[in-house]
């Protein structure tokens, strides 16, 4: 199971949104981290025909993505803005989806529903309106009904956004036990949802592809580049001028400052191991 | 599979208020125009005109007779321009109303010399004789309806309301007979009932049609939906035929109401009942109706993207075939109207264009619920417009940015 882009490009009119993009994604979760307006939504609706590419080719499985039927049998999608009708139910929901997936019979039907609600915890809210789901809820649903047709590749964008804390662990959790057998791709703009879910990344920005490889590897590259150091407000004004700031953190008087810099940048300061928030952010901004 | 979805599509139908301000709509329809129309003095044999008079003290109007001799039409019509013309107003139908106009000194002057046309001055008028040609004087009254600004009972379109008689007593009698006979009070009542429903029928379903393909929008469902395996054809038709059961239910169980009452009159009357009369003229006359009308919300609103549009297209078509109340049955009235208890003959003789007509517009229906899902089909793979915007706004707002560099 593999996806292989070569030479995507989309354009809207004179703006392009996806520029020359090249990828190819094996089995298990795989990152797509960028800005917003980086392209990944847009790169994401490609996969899922949802919009037509400009230039390029797109095989999913050996299968051309023209072939529209064909990709959609193999594909379940999470959208960004994941709505239901507000008056069905939990379960109502999930069958009127697995009926558009073309899943008979009822029975058959039946099974993978509850088998699927049980798997995200929401086996005790069949009846329950879709309308009265809280958002963790409602993303867990958004889940179960990408999965009803068992598709070998599973896109989620965005999916954590507007969660608490406690949800997006679960969620996350829960993404990384579906992706046995299968592609997930995770589309999003949060560092920390890659970074404990994805081996494999690749980052989007202005339509580019800046990076495309192992989480690791981006970190290697991040090294020497992270610095910290407890500065005053004065001093640390001063490090705004001339490096980016990737966070503070109040510490009595003094602000525990994390920035990044291509040497070393003040006396006090010392190098720290970076994360995969700060290997990004060396990408995007470009140090 | 294709059956179970059909079935959602109903159970979704019967959530929603719209369908249930449409059914109190349509009761109200049935209540007020067709209940109004069933008393037992429709079903009566027509009374002698001395023994009416003497029952209920006035005149007996025994219903109209359309004209069909083309001195007899040119008669009637003569004599309706020189009345209009001295009382100097006409009555004009506009698109949406019809209301009377005055008429000018010259407007007057116009339509009496074009009645000199029809009878030269000095000629006889107690003794009507034309003193031209059929065509001749058809070509007068259009002029005459040209110079009043259209629209008026001289237009061909509204002329059938002047070329009309009084029934006699006898005539009323064997059209009477005829249609006992022949056709049977049901039927006759099962033609009203499809004329005053098909009415509603031509236009209320809309605002449910119209609404349903772009709820996936309205909702946000959109790319869920568009994602999945099923095709845009399956989609289209499981929703349209739900709909049309739906909607079909309700006039189920209307039509069921109203043979109940129909057929109790006319039992006891003695007449012999049919049965199946109301649901045969529902099925093969109101129907057809209600499949065109809910294929065209299904295909306007999705070429537009948006149901309101369908409404006031709709409603053109609608009222454009309102008109006249019997007697059109040509390809244009997809609304048929047979506003009459009784005249056999004119349904015996337009038989033909009505089967005709019925089938075409069913026909047309499936084609164009075909093309709805045809475009669906295209427009599932173009979902490009929430992207579209974000794109313009941010080029917008680059623009409105001024460059560090520059």
């Amino acid at each position: 199971m593999n996806i292989e882009i070569k030479g995507l490009t989309k354009n809207y009119g004179n703006k392009t949104a996806l520029d020359n993009v090249d990828l190819k994604i094996d089995k298990g979760m795989f990152g797509l981290l960028g800005p917003n307006g980086a392209g990944k939504t847009t790169l994401m609706r490609i996969l899922t025909t949802l919009v037509q590419k400009t230039e390029g080719d797109i095989n999913i499985q050996g299968i051309d993505i023209s072939k529209k039927r064909k990709i959609r049998q193999m594909i379940g999608y999470l959208p960004q803005d994941f709505a239901v009708y507000p008056t069905l139910t939990v379960y109502e929901a999930m069958d009127y989806l697995a009926l558009l997936s073309n899943i008979a019979p009822k029975s058959k039907r039946k099974k993978l529903i509850l088998d699927l609600l049980e798997k995200v915890n929401l086996e005790d809210h069949l009846k329950t309106k879709v309308k009265a789901l809280s958002g963790g809820m409602k993303r867990r649903l958004g889940i179960a009904q990408a999965l009803i047709n068992n598709p070998s590749l599973l896109i989620v964008d965005e999916p954590t956004a507007g969660l608490d804390p406690e949800e997006r662990i679960r969620f996350r959790n829960l993404l990384r036990d579906f992706s046995e057998d299968r592609i997930v791709i995770l589309s999003t703009h949060i560092v920390e949802d890659v970074e404990f879910t994805c081996e494999d990344l690749a980052i989007l920005k202005e339509g580019q592809i800046l990076y495309k490889g192992k989480s690791r590897d981006l970190i290697k590259q991040a090294e020497g580049y992270i610095w910290t150091a407890n500065l005053d407000r004065k001093r640390l004004n001063d490090i705004r001028k001339n490096h980016h700031i990737i966070s503070t953190v109040s510490e009595g008087d003094l602000i525990k400052t994390r920035f990044l810099s291509d040497g070393t940048p003040i006396e006090e300061s010392k190098a720290v191991s970076p994360s995969i928030e700060d290997a990004y952010m060396k990408l995007v901004k470009g140090v | 599979m294709f059956l179970s979805l059909v079935f959602k599509e109903i159970k979704q139908q019967f959530k929603s208020i719209i369908f249930y301000l449409f059914i109190g709509i349509i009761v109200l329809f049935y209540i007020t125009q067709f209940l109004g129309d069933v008393d037992t003095e429709g079903v009566s044999k027509p009374i002698p005109p001395d023994e009416y008079r003497e029952a209920y003290g006035r005149e007996p109007y025994y219903g109209y007779i359309e004209e069909e001799d083309p001195e007899d039409q040119m008669n009637l019509m003569y004599s309706r321009l020189i009345r209009d013309a001295n009382h100097g107003s006409v009555l004009q139908h506009g698109f949406l109303m019809s209301k009377i106009v005055n008429l000018s000194k010259g407007q007057k002057e116009f339509m009496l010399d074009a009645a000199d046309k029809i009878i030269k001055e000095g000629h006889d008028i107690s003794n009507f004789e034309a003193d031209v040609s059929y065509k001749e004087f058809q070509i007068i009254i259009e002029k005459v309806d040209e110079r009043l600004g259209g629209g008026t009972y001289f237009s061909e379109e509204y002329n059938d309301q002047v070329y009309r008689q009084e029934k006699t007593y006898d005539q009323a009698l064997k059209d009477f007979e005829t249609m006992i006979s022949k056709d049977t009070l049901s039927n006759a009542y099962g033609r009203l009932y499809a004329d005053y429903m098909g009415i509603g029928a031509g236009f209320f379903p809309i605002f449910l049609a119209a609404f349903i393909l772009t709820r996936d929008k309205r909702y946000r469902m959109s790319e869920l939906i568009y994602s999945r395996e099923i095709s845009s054809y399956k989609y289209v038709f499981a929703k349209y035929i739900a709909l049309v059961i739906s909607v079909s239910l309700v006039y189920l169980a209307i039509v069921t109401h109203a043979t109940i009452l129909v057929s109790s009159v006319v039992k006891a009357n003695g007449y012999t009942v049919d049965y199946l009369a109301f649901y045969k003229y529902t099925f093969g006359w109101l129907v057809p109706t209600l499949l065109f009308t809910i294929s065209m919300g299904f295909v306007i609103s999705i070429i537009f993207g948006n149901g309101i549009v369908a409404i006031p297209i709709q409603f053109g078509l609608w009222i454009s075939s309102l008109l006249p109340l019997v007697g059109d049955y040509g390809l244009s009235k997809f609304v048929l109207r047979f506003n009459t208890v009784g005249s056999y003959d004119i349904f015996k003789e337009s038989i033909n264009d009505i089967l005709i007509n019925r089938i075409l517009y069913t026909v047309l229906a499936i084609i164009l619920v075909g093309v709805a899902g045809r475009i669906l089909s295209y427009r599932r793979g173009r979902q490009d417009g929430i992207i579209k915007k974000r794109f313009k706004r941010k080029s917008k707002e680059d623009s409105r940015t001024p460059s560090l560099q520059s």
